[in-house]
Formats: C-alpha cells, sequence, structure tokens
C-alpha cells in the first residue's frame, strides 16, 4: 500500500478476463472472420458483462456469454469480428455482478504504485500487425 | 408457548438425526470405496506436517549458531544468494533495507518509499518463524529438505546476522527464537484491513465502462522486446497446423 503497509492473506481474486485467441504468439493466416474469444472470471461471484474493443480501448462492444454463468467460474465470451488486415490492439473489459469493473492497468498503477506484483487484473492487450503476428503490448 | 417449545423440540432431533445420519452415510461411502486408497499413516502425516506458526507451534527443537550457520551458507547458499543474501542476480536479495529505527519500530520505512531498488525479503518478512519454515521445507532451491533441523536453525541465525537481528556469537533455538520476532524489523506491517480478504470486501481500484470515444494514450505503447520471443521454445509447434489462426515461428533462444 502507498504507506508501506501490506496486504496479509489476499485470497480474494478480483475480477479479471484475457481474450485467448487471437492473441499473443498467434498470427492470423488472412484477411476474414475470426471469433475472438476469452475468458473472465470473478472471485466475487459471476461475470455479468464482458466487453471487447479493437482499437485499443476507444471503442467497445458487449461479447456475447457462454452459459452457465457460476460465480467464480470461467465464464467464456465470445464477438464475431472481421479483420481487414490492418493494425488492431485487442482488449477484454470483465464487469462482474458486485459491478466492480477491470481496470486499465494506468488506473491499476495509479492506485498500488509500479512495484506491485501479485493481483494483476488489469486488461489485457493484444496488437495485431498488418501481417497478422499478434503481440503482448501494454498501453500505459 | 407449548407450541414454540415442541417445534425447537423437533428441529433439535431433526439436526441430530440429520448429523448422525451423514456420519453414518460417509463410513459406509468409505466401506463402497474399499479398495481405492488408504487412509495416510501417521508417519505419513508427520512428514508432511512441518509447518511453523506465527506462534511457534509447529517449530521443532534444535539449535544452530551464526557460526556453523555460515559454513551452510557458503557451501549450500551463496551460489544463489551472494555471500551476505545480498545477491539480486538469481533471485531478488534477502538481506539490506532495513534499519535500527525499523527495528525500534516494526515497521520497515523503506517500503513506503517509491524507490526503484528491490524489496529485501528482510523488509518484508513480518514473522521469523515464516523464515524458519521455509528454509526448512523449500532450501537450497536444489535439494529441499535437504537440511536437519539443527542446520535450518544455523543458516536463518545466519541471515539473522546479516541483518543486524543477532550478534556474531548467536545460538538460535526454540527457546531464544521468540525474542527474535520481537525485534524483526516489519513485524507490524502487514495488515488485514483491505477488501481481498472477504468477498464481500471493499476493492481499491475499478474501471469505467466507457462504451465511446473514451480517452485513450496510445502515445505510451510498451511492447515486450524480441528477445524474450523465444523464451517458451518454437510457438508455430505448439499452436494447431490447421485453420485460420497459427502460432508464430519463435526458437528457443541459445
Amino acid at each position: 500500500m502507498p504507506d508501506g503497509l501490506q496486504r496479509q492473506y489476499t485470497v480474494i481474486q478480483e475480477c479479471k478476463s484475457v481474450i485467448t485467441s487471437p492473441s499473443g504468439g498467434q498470427r492470423l493466416l488472412d484477411q476474414g472472420f475470426y471469433n475472438i474469444t476469452g475468458l473472465a472470471w470473478s472471485g466475487r461471484g459471476k461475470i455479468a458483462r464482458v466487453d471487447v474493443s479493437v482499437d485499443g480501448g476507444r471503442n467497445w462492444t458487449t461479447a456475447r456469454l457462454e452459459s452457465p454463468i457460476l460465480p467464480k467460474c470461467l465464464t467464456r465470451f465470445n464477438l464475431d469480428w472481421a479483420w481487414d488486415g490492418k493494425p488492431y490492439i485487442l482488449q477484454s473489459r470483465a464487469i462482474d455482478e458486485t459491478g466492480y469493473i477491470q481496470p486499465k492497468i494506468a488506473e491499476l498503477r495509479a492506485v498500488r504504485g509500479k512495484r506491485s506484483v501479485y493481483h494483476n487484473n488489469a486488461i489485457q492487450s493484444w496488437q495485431v500487425s498488418a501481417a497478422g503476428e499478434v503481440m503482448n503490448v501494454q498501453i500505459s | 408457548m407449548f407450541r414454540f417449545h415442541s417445534t425447537v423440540g423437533v428441529m433439535r432431533a431433526l439436526l441430530l438425526s440429520t448429523l448422525v445420519w451423514l456420519i453414518c452415510m460417509s463410513s459406509a461411502q468409505a466401506e463402497k470405496f474399499v479398495r481405492i486408497g488408504r487412509a495416510a499413516t501417521p508417519s505419513e502425516i508427520a512428514a508432511w506436517d512441518i509447518d511453523v506458526r506465527p506462534d511457534f507451534q509447529g517449530l521443532p527443537r534444535g539449535s544452530g549458531s551464526v557460526a556453523q550457520g555460515e559454513k551452510i551458507w557458503v557451501a549450500r547458499c551463496a551460489s544463489c544468494h551472494g555471500e551476505f543474501a545480498e545477491s539480486p542476480s538469481v533471485f531478488p536479495p534477502l538481506v539490506g533495507g532495513t534499519t535500527r529505527a525499523d527495528i525500534e519500530r516494526g515497521r520497515v520505512a523503506g517500503l513506503a518509499a517509491v524507490s526503484e531498488n528491490s524489496k529485501t525479503t528482510m523488509m518484508k518478512l513480518a514473522t521469523v518463524s515464516t523464515l524458519f519454515d521455509y528454509i526448512r521445507r523449500a532450501m537450497p532451491f536444489d535439494a529441499p529438505k535437504s537440511l536437519k533441523v539443527d542446520e535450518v536453525y544455523a543458516v536463518t541465525a545466519f541471515m539473522l546476522n546479516l541483518a543486524d537481528l543477532v550478534p556474531a556469537d548467536y545460538v538460535l533455538s526454540e527457546k531464544n527464537i521468540a525474542e527474535v520476532q520481537r525485534r524483526m524489523p516489519n513485524r507490524d506491517g502487514n495488515t488485514m484491513a483491505h477488501g481481498m480478504l472477504d468477498v464481500r470486501g471493499k476493492p481499491d481500484v475499478s474501471g469505467k465502462d466507457c462504451m465511446r470515444d473514451c480517452p485513450v494514450d496510445t502515445n505510451s505503447l510498451l511492447l515486450l522486446p524480441s528477445t524474450v520471443n523465444g523464451l517458451n521454445g518454437n510457438l508455430a509447434e505448439q499452436h494447431r497446423p490447421y485453420g485460420s489462426i497459427r502460432g508464430i515461428e519463435t526458437r528457443r533462444n541459445p
């Protein structure tokens, strides 16, 4: 914490989501249809909604959630996407039933500083290059 | 009144009979799976039951001196942790960053600093029992649990001496470890007053659900250095070789 105190017994894993495909280390062979898919979860209950952005967080679309949606369980989300060969930055943002919204890495750092390691539940960004390569990036 | 008492009585009888029924059911279950598994023997349990609590329950009897600890350190520990437990090369440094003032206060002032320096184990550690427990169960890294109890005491004593918590002629044992605890620099440095202990706790940070034309700073885009791409082997071989998504060709770095 900012005053140097350490949180002890941080057993709750807070709401987080990540796109599993397309994601870092993959490459898209050609333009066309892709299913942006991933997983969301929250230690505080059920996933209520997952939004996906392809432009680095400027605009968001709500993804479909697969059922059953159960508390603390992995919840899969899907969104149709037509790739036109241009560069994009894919992100997912989960909201759980308490209303908690998955934060951006900058929002997390603003509260926890730059030296915090565990409980990094910030929004994950994947950069799709024009060549179709997907890389792990961070927008701070 | 009579009706109220009899309802409570019925509830109690029902609860008791349910408990008895459950116990009977579970032993019936054990008989049902008679050839699957077996109960652990007491010595097997004892081999696992080596944890040391902050109140020192579970601490085995034994002793070790700083000098004995130094011998073991040079032979088994220094290669990863440095001669003086200060090395950041393999793992974060174990010792350093604590002051006499911290020992007095019980909170390490350096933890509140915004410095980019590594925070050492001794800066963060609140309980000496954890130090003993961890060395005993997990160290050395290549041969965990190979240290005898007296050796664990000795290594612990040596680390405490490096951290200026005990003098060079100290012999640590189960008799005096409690007084060491009273000098741990960060003994009051932990708090359970945070939102991640209870499901209903209050989070310290939450995002915003802006949907259109959200503020984004794309000038600060950070990429991993390309040198790490091959750290997990060839990703192309780890993906399906068909379909519209493949793995990127990467090679394990030599």
